[in-house]
């Protein structure tokens, strides 16, 4: 019975050292490039990954040490790894692929794109990534456009805000798949659904059979004063 | 538009109605506040006669400002109110009459000077949050901006 015992004990302890090999990623500096949502604005960082201790973050500098910002402690489970950015509410995932780093950040209001590479020395001889070339569609051009209602209660508030939707057209002209990407106020998103629904776009020539494209529309929600 | 007419036979910077000694301001007030404005008008007009102190005069006036907010009549409406103001320049109720006042007459930029100074006396005051709301309904012209732009990589294939 105690033989028993101790088998499992040592089954137990080799299965989590199994696991703890697995669950790390590999030690060192990375440079990173942190994309917005409509890919307007892009931001480079070093991003350090430690065994047990938090991710640290700092802003690359060719002539100061980098002043490193702790983040949450990494969470890896062999295929993708997980952190959040206290300071900005950043979620990050992303998965490793054995030579890179890439994924999605999120915050409550929106969500871009993180792509990683190592940096090689400790001198931060710094190769600036490129993320790897996107598949390009010519834009669907808009047919019907529907324009979103104001809510009223946003204008009674005097609230302003923006919407960024991403959504798929098909070779019709049709818009489906319609995903709010960026809201920054809840109230903007059913008016912006309802004018998504109400548009579409023209069909292209040959399309049968092609793929759907990918589109993105950003609303802006303003408020001009009358004097 | 009644929104704004509960004036009250108001006191200075606090929420306090305070009934005065005259009873032709007091019922006055009572009635603007039940929505009898000419009757409101005429007991306060009645009241200001025998008023002899200034607070029981700006209350007046403010009160008779409300009166005619709520007959929509803002010309009057303002004129009173400045007096009042003239007066007393504490009363936080005064100056939103004046701007429910200046709202009528679309003079948005006036009322919301007014809304802002009654704010600052009296932040908390509910009556201030509704008269901000209809003010925005009337001077803010909605407009919304569209742009269609490629997926950054993030939902395409």
């Amino acid at each position: 019975m105690k033989s028993r015992f101790q088998f499992a004990l040592v089954l137990l302890l080799t299965c989590n050292s199994i696991a703890w090999a697995q669950d790390q990623l590999p030690d060192g500096v990375w440079h990173c490039l942190l994309i917005s949502s409509r890919g307007v604005t892009e931001q480079t960082t070093l991003v350090r990954f430690t065994t047990n201790k938090p991710v640290a973050m700092a802003t690359p500098s060719e002539e100061s040490i980098p002043l490193w910002r702790e983040l949450s402690m990494a969470r890896y489970d062999g295929h993708s790894v997980f952190f959040r950015d206290p300071g900005t509410d950043q979620r990050f995932e992303g998965v490793f692929d054995g030579e890179s780093i890439t994924g999605l950040w999120r915050n409550d209001h929106s969500v871009g794109e993180w792509w990683c590479a190592p940096v090689d020395a400790p001198g931060m001889q710094v190769v600036r990534p490129r993320p790897s070339e996107k598949k390009r569609y010519p834009f669907p051009h808009p047919m019907r456009l529907a324009t979103p209602r104001y809510p009223s209660q946003a204008v009674r508030a005097g609230l302003e805000g923006r919407v960024v939707a991403c959504f798929k057209v098909d070779s019709s002209g049709k818009l489906f798949e319609p995903q709010i990407l960026e809201a920054t106020n809840p109230i903007f998103r059913e008016p912006t659904l309802i004018a998504l629904e109400q548009s579409d776009f023209r069909s292209w020539p040959n399309g049968q059979g092609q793929p759907p494209r990918p589109a993105c529309r950003t609303y802006t929600f303003q408020l001009e004063p009358d004097y | 538009m009644g929104l704004w007419c509960a004036a009250g036979y108001a006191d200075t910077a606090d929420n306090r109605t305070v009934v005065g000694v005259d009873p032709d301001l007091s019922n006055g007030a009572l009635a603007i506040r039940m929505g009898s404005y000419e009757e409101g008008i005429r007991l306060t007009e009645r009241g200001l006669k025998g008023a002899h102190s200034k607070r029981d005069r700006a209350a007046g006036l403010s009160n008779l400002c409300a009166a005619y907010v709520g007959l929509e009549q803002p010309d009057p409406a303002i004129e009173l109110c400045s007096q009042s103001l003239a007066i007393n320049s504490n009363n936080w109720r005064t100056y939103s009459n004046r701007a429910a006042a200046f709202t009528i007459k679309g003079l948005y930029s006036e009322a919301l000077f007014d809304l802002d100074a009654a704010a600052a006396i009296n932040p908390g005051a509910r009556n201030l949050e509704v008269l901000r709301q209809i003010l925005n309904e009337r001077r803010l012209r909605p407009k919304i901006i569209m742009e269609d732009h490629q997926p950054t990589g993030l939902f395409s294939e």
